[in-house]
């Protein structure tokens, strides 16, 4: 388990060398070879923010999408939206290290000039993601295609290693049956003009009124985070150790999912769009609670949900400061108890690795995350054990994840 | 439906019956509005006869005098030969009038028509009125209440969730029909229609959920039988939802197929801003829903569960007799007060 993860952090290290996104700040770390540990503890990859911008033509609902997934609007709401004047820059923190530094481009022509001369290199340098917007409505398709290949180019020049996104917007104009013929041959287009992204280029058709918006930004978001393997470990943990047959991880404003684990338990579950519509779903339901106790959309709605049902346990978890946790794991209410006590444990090890560099090495602080919560569950665990044996050994299993964290931070 | 496609509904040229199945089940007339049913030449015992209830739809938008004209003619008709129906006016379509207007209408309305009734020597017509709109819960809530009329447990019903409600610390408490969404009853505290519509979306966000992992729960039992046969309880649990595979009633809500009353499913959300949800199953097609503010809910929950299980043993009782004996179940349900 600790080689594994040493092995994981250097390679986020080396991540963020490739990626040039990570220093747009002046005060950043200059672009030299440095050696990953060094770099890593003086907590400047922390500070490390990924340029996005958001590019298309005027009236293609770049802020629209924008407000939906990053500022909690309802999809019937943005018609008040005005047009974006110039750059509208805001900062989004994602995962607890991972600020995501959204640059929501104006489209209309006279800034789009602008962009492509005077402000090149201000707008263009250090992209680490480029998402342009194509209107399916659009009756120009050709011209939109020809500022496309301007920004592309702009693109090569100033960040050639940047990912680029296409979203084919505003499908829900299109008849059901034709959408997917349509967005293939726009695909294609887009494709052909991509020059040097072309291979890389990744396209999604996307509407406002459906869950296909957050397919697109969760992956999108998911091609930004460098730490991913790690993720992937600790949730395979937990998901082994609640026997679950499923374990997602949500960042907690957005309800993107961030990372999803399916274990062979979970195989053949009959809908593949799940993580999309979770997201939706959830989303709504943080709306309600919001209206009803008057509160801000965007904060902080439950902290626990659980549904116990025949078939299928649930648990919905806050599990670091902006992220949460989904388990769906075998009926039983032993089971559910287990799993709570599991993730409370993981979310202990997790908080530690979410933490800025700095105040990783003490310990004491990231206890004080989980005051009541952690100790008294070491204590309790033996009465909240299931029947089966498996389940036992996985609780220690788990609690010894905490060891590791120690030694790593010095 | 959702409300906005309503629109594109044709007008009702007769009489449809709808069937409306929950613990017990309601038939649903909609008749016509272009035509006097109560007038000679139609079959007023036929329709009425077996009638418990009426729904006077009012368009509020509309000019409503003519409407209230020809509901005095039919309660006056209907009050000689079926004194027991029950009327409700719904006056509908409030969504479109501002707040201050809305209050005004609705008051015109219904002092119209208690007037009318009054000078016709009627002082005490069996009538509530509710304003509706088919845009939010306001619709569901009036149904419900229409509900309420028909059922003659309702009192017992009340008693057993008030009492409930008064010893667990739930602000709000509703037994829900898990079809429709309306409720069949609820705790006596003012209702207010904010604490209901935020129950309703909940039970929609647990349906959905239900929709994505019921089904691959069940895909999975196998696996898990051959896993797991060690441990008696585990086996009986299996054999518990081997039992409800088979069960009829596949037309029911994602909740009905999977759910069974032994192994009641419940949900429960810890809200982050003091307010804190709460739902257990009681049968298929009810379920009980509340929040509480109370602070300490989250950690009382064993015993709240333990007292909702003596609830909804009560509840089970009291379907179960037709004629309900309410002082034994107020016996079972005293029990409780732990």
């Amino acid at each position: 388990m600790t080689t594994m993860t040493t092995e994981a952090y250097s390679n986020r290290i080396s991540v963020d060398t490739v990626n040039p996104a990570s220093t747009s700040n002046a005060n950043a770390s200059p672009k030299t070879k440095h050696t990953s540990e060094d770099e890593y503890t003086a907590g400047k990859v922390k500070e490390a923010k990924q340029k996005i911008l958001l590019m298309g033509k005027s009236g293609s609902g770049k802020s629209s999408m924008r407000n939906i997934i990053f500022s909690n609007f309802v999809a019937k709401d943005v018609r008040r939206l005005g047009a974006t004047i110039d750059v509208e820059r805001s900062k989004v923190k994602f995962l607890g290290n991972l600020v995501l530094n959204l640059w929501d481009c104006g489209g209309q022509d006279a800034f789009t000039e602008n962009f492509l001369t005077s402000q090149k290199k201000f707008v263009f340098d250090h992209v680490g993601v480029l998402i342009y917007v194509f209107d399916i409505e659009s009756r120009e398709t050709e011209r939109d295609l020809l500022t496309y290949i301007q920004i592309i180019k702009c693109l090569e020049q100033y960040s050639p290693h940047a990912c680029v996104f296409c979203l084919v917007h505003k499908m829900d104009l299109v008849q059901v049956e034709s959408r997917d013929a349509v967005f293939q041959e726009r695909r294609a287009l887009i494709t052909q003009s991509s020059r040097s992204y072309a291979k890389r280029m990744v396209s999604y058709p996307t509407t406002i009124w459906d869950q296909s918006l957050y397919r697109a930004w969760g992956n999108i978001v998911n091609s930004l985070i460098p730490n991913m393997n790690v993720i992937e470990d600790y949730l395979r943990h937990l998901a082994e150790s609640i026997e679950a047959q499923e374990v997602i991880l949500f960042e907690q404003s957005t309800f993107l999912a961030v990372k999803h684990i399916r274990t062979a338990r979970g195989d053949g579950s009959p809908y593949p769009d799940r993580l999309e519509r979770l997201s939706h779903i959830l989303k709504t339901f943080k709306h309600s609670m919001a209206t009803f106790t008057e509160s801000s959309s965007s904060s902080h709605q439950f902290e626990e949900f659980y549904i116990s049902a025949p078939t299928f346990n649930l648990v919905i978890s806050n599990f670091t400061s902006n992220t949460c946790v989904l388990c769906v794991f075998p009926p039983g209410d032993s089971e559910i108890t287990c799993a709570r006590i599991n993730i409370g444990t993981a979310r202990q090890e997790f908080f530690d690795f979410d933490m800025p560099v700095s105040s990783r090495q003490r310990s004491p602080l990231a206890e004080r995350r989980s005051p009541e919560g952690h100790s008294r569950y070491n204590n309790s665990t033996l009465p909240y054990k299931t029947t089966s044996h498996e389940s036992q050994q996985s609780i220690e299993t788990v609690m010894s994840m905490d060891e590791p964290s120690t030694p790593r931070g010095g | 439906m959702p409300p906005t496609e309503t629109v594109f509904l044709p007008t009702t040229v007769s009489i449809k019956k709808h069937m409306l199945k929950s613990f017990r089940t309601f038939d649903i007339w909609d008749l016509p509005g272009q035509i006097n049913f109560t007038s000679s030449g139609y079959d007023t015992e036929g329709i009425f006869g077996p009638a418990g209830a009426i729904v006077w739809v009012l368009d509020a938008q509309d000019n409503y005098v003519e409407s209230c004209a020809r509901l005095f003619e039919t309660v006056m008709s209907l009050q000689q030969t079926r004194p027991n129906i029950k009327f409700a006016v719904f006056i509908h379509k409030t969504d479109s009038i501002s707040d201050d207007y809305r209050e005004d209408t609705v008051r015109d309305i219904q002092q119209r028509i208690t007037d009318d009734l009054d000078d016709a020597g009627l002082t005490n017509p069996p009538i509530t009125f509710h304003s509706t709109s088919v845009y939010d819960i306001s619709i569901s809530e009036a149904l419900s209440k229409v509900l309420q009329l028909l059922i003659p447990q309702l009192p017992t019903f009340e008693a057993l969730i008030n009492n409930i409600a008064v010893n667990c610390c739930f602000h709000k408490l509703y037994l829900i029909d898990t079809l429709t969404k309306l409720f069949i009853a609820s705790d006596t505290s003012p209702g207010d229609t904010a604490s209901y519509s935020l129950l309703c979306d909940w039970f929609d966000t647990l349906m959905d959920l239900a929709d994505l992992y019921s089904t691959e729960g069940q895909s999975n039992e196998s696996h898990a039988i051959s896993e797991r046969n060690n441990g008696d309880t585990s086996n009986d649990r299996n054999a518990v939802n081997g039992s409800a595979l088979v069960k009829p009633g596949a037309t029911m809500s994602t909740l009905a197929p999977p759910y069974i009353t032994e192994n009641d499913a419940h949900s429960f959300v810890k809200g982050s801003r003091g307010i804190d949800l709460y739902l257990r199953e009681i049968t298929v097609q009810l379920v009980l829903v509340g929040w509480s503010k109370q602070s300490g809910f989250a950690e009382r929950k064993p015993l709240i569960d333990y007292n909702v299980s003596l609830f909804s043993k009560a509840i089970k009782d009291c379907l179960q007799v037709i004629a309900p004996d309410p002082p034994e179940t107020e016996e079972a349900q005293s029990s409780d007060n732990s």
